[in-house]
């Protein structure tokens, strides 16, 4: 069919698309998710992630029916299910910094890198929507392999658990709470934000997609080995902090234990926020400063 | 009715990267049908195109693009497309999917963007190819898939950084075809080239850039017209085999340098001919007929040899103190 000419008659209106038009963001999110989809590598990590979880739960759900090992739980008594729950985060937490080292942290790197950004930023894109476009994709893939895998997990815990008076929720009617869903999403929340500031933040200094991977893997890595070689030495357990997981693990266990938190939380949970603050406005400007709007 | 914004007015607009000024002191504007951005490499042609696309904000100065401001109103884009000079695509995406995904960033749904890709992507004579892997296409189909992505949404200001490059003359052909097609329906294109001859085939405005500054802009005849601050050189031929007496091109060269106005003259001896640097054409041809006549001489030919485009563009860049 031939283009149609009539379209380019000079107009003062400038040409609109013929529907209400979804967010921009949106396609910018649907267009990367596309991508990355395409690559087997990030489908064979979803479904790791996925066979992990449901191993996991699995065993969880076998032991809470009164499986082989009930008496070991009974023993264990009440916040079982917390502690599941938490190991549950924890584990898929890993394979969601994986994921998102090899789905996320490229996302800006490999545009600003090619010189992809110059089709994108001709478009009715702005630094901001573009950064909310990529964002939103790496939350869709924290969703596939953090969010979805615990929530189910959670639900069909409860859905297992019996009636009212059986024996397993009278044991664990202390975890199988509708507040538990709150601090399963507060814990996966913190997760989801280091993971996502610190993805963009990478990916905007990166020159290419690998450097970014490698970046995002080195910074989490790094910290851990940090945490691993100066936790030895307690005039320098400070530097502690810098672990991912060590933070994780100080603010994790109060929210399923129900515990008040303490001063060292309240301190950790700051700075994480802090951060993620600065990592979003780093990883702002620096896209705006490649595409020339600084 | 108030008629239509020009598709392009800069106001005193200059860039700064850095320390490195990339353009100064550019006042232009340009509305309607096709206009070239010629200038050697690193002149600021794509830098101004930049601009005008609103993925840079000018330094100084304003740059008004279908009367909105490009950089701050995203929204303006819609009448807006534009093709880059390198051709960083998603290579593992298909061409189509490329166009599509491009289309769906300025709103269109699934089925709208498809439409509209289909018929860009024939119009560049790509729908056959269209399904293809882009890290498979040659590189005169990248570059089809780049003017098919900047006039899919059918934009009324068309920017295209370099569009010929890499295409084979039939492409070639077909692209200046389409490229007319849109200015004649109302469209404004502003392409940018090196090639001097290109770009004149292609259209009758031109704005040569050089050093960041624009040297010139105007029609092609009116930029000629700065040939006559120049010596105008001609070339005068003899005919192959001349039996004249005695050495005909020394004979000829001797006489001609005689002619009032003239300025220089050299031999090209394996052209056969004799090249005259004059400021007075009209004494030139009058003297010449005279000289033919009474020396016998079998000239062939006289002709105008730097009546073209990029003699234009030298004695501008020159006259700036630049190197064209």
């Amino acid at each position: 069919m031939p283009l149609d000419l009539r379209r380019y008659r000079r107009t003062e209106e400038t040409p609109r698309p013929r529907r209400r038009a979804p967010p921009r963001w949106v396609a910018i999110a649907l267009f990367e998710i596309g991508l990355a989809l395409r690559r087997p590598a990030v489908i064979v990590l979803i479904v790791l992630a996925w066979v992990a979880a449901i191993r996991w739960s699995d065993w969880f759900i076998t032991v809470t029916q009164g499986g082989l090992r009930a008496d070991i739980v009974i023993a264990q008594g009440e916040r079982f299910f917390s502690r599941e729950l938490l190991g549950l985060a924890q584990r898929q937490s890993v394979f969601a910094a994986i994921v998102i080292a090899v789905v996320g942290a490229g996302m800006i790197a490999r545009d600003l890198g090619t010189g992809a950004h110059a089709f994108l930023f001709s478009r009715d894109v702005t630094p901001g929507r573009y950064l909310a476009g990529k964002a939103s994709a790496i939350l869709f893939f924290l969703l596939v392999v953090l969010w979805l895998p615990c929530c189910l997990f959670y639900a069909w815990a409860i859905l297992s658990s019996g009636q009212v008076d059986s024996t397993v929720f009278r044991m664990f009617k202390a975890d199988i709470v509708p507040s538990r869903l709150g601090m399963l999403a507060a814990h996966l929340g913190v997760v989801t934000v280091v993971l996502v500031t610190l993805a963009l933040s990478v990916s905007s200094f990166a020159r290419n997609a690998w450097d970014a991977r490698l970046m995002f893997a080195a910074l989490i890595l790094g910290g851990e080995y940090v945490n691993l070689l100066l936790g030895r030495f307690a005039e320098l357990r400070v530097f502690r902090y810098v672990s991912f997981s060590y933070c994780l693990s100080r603010v994790a266990p109060p929210l399923y234990d129900l515990a008040p938190f303490t001063t060292e939380t309240w301190v950790i949970l700051g700075a994480l926020g802090g951060l993620a603050l600065v990592l979003l406005v780093v990883a702002r400007g620096r896209v705006a400063r490649a595409t020339g709007a600084a | 009715m108030t008629a239509p914004a020009p598709a392009i007015v800069a106001t005193d607009v200059a860039k700064l990267f850095g320390d490195v000024l990339a353009l100064q002191r550019v006042d232009l504007t340009i509305d309607g049908g096709i206009v070239g951005l010629l200038g050697p490499n690193s002149a600021g042609k794509s830098t101004f195109m930049r601009l005008v696309v609103g993925e840079l904000r000018p330094s100084r100065g304003t740059i008004r693009v279908l009367g909105g401001d490009p950089f701050r109103d995203a929204e303006l884009k819609a009448g807006v497309g534009f093709a880059p000079e390198g051709d960083p695509f998603y290579e593992d995406m298909t061409g189509r999917g490329w166009v599509e995904a491009l289309l769906s960033f300025h709103g269109l749904e699934a089925d709208a963007a498809a439409e509209l890709a289909g018929q860009a992507l024939a119009r560049v004579g790509m729908e056959r190819l269209a399904e293809r892997r882009i890290d498979g296409m040659s590189r005169g189909m990248r570059q089809r898939l780049k003017i098919a992505q900047a006039l899919a949404h059918r934009p009324r200001l068309i920017v295209l950084d370099e569009p010929l490059n890499g295409c084979d003359p039939v492409v070639k052909a077909s692209l200046k075809d389409l490229f007319r097609e849109l200015a004649a329906a109302g469209a404004t294109l502003l392409l940018s080239s090196h090639d001097l001859a290109e770009m004149e085939a292609m259209t009758d405005r031109i704005i040569l850039i050089n050093h960041g500054r624009v040297a010139a802009h105007g029609r092609i005849d009116e930029l000629r017209s700065l040939l006559d601050r120049h010596p105008r050189a001609l070339r005068v031929t003899l005919a192959p085999g001349a039996t004249a007496p005695g050495r005909p091109l020394e004979t000829l060269a001797g006489d001609l340098v005689s002619i009032a106005g003239v300025e220089g003259v050299t031999i090209e001896r394996p052209l056969l001919a004799v090249r005259v640097e004059t400021r007075d054409v009209g004494a030139f041809y009058d003297a010449l007929g005279a000289i033919v006549i009474d020396r016998d001489l079998p000239v062939r030919s006289v002709t105008t040899v730097d009546a073209d485009l990029r003699s234009v563009f030298r004695y501008v860049v020159a006259d700036l103190g630049g190197e064209a």
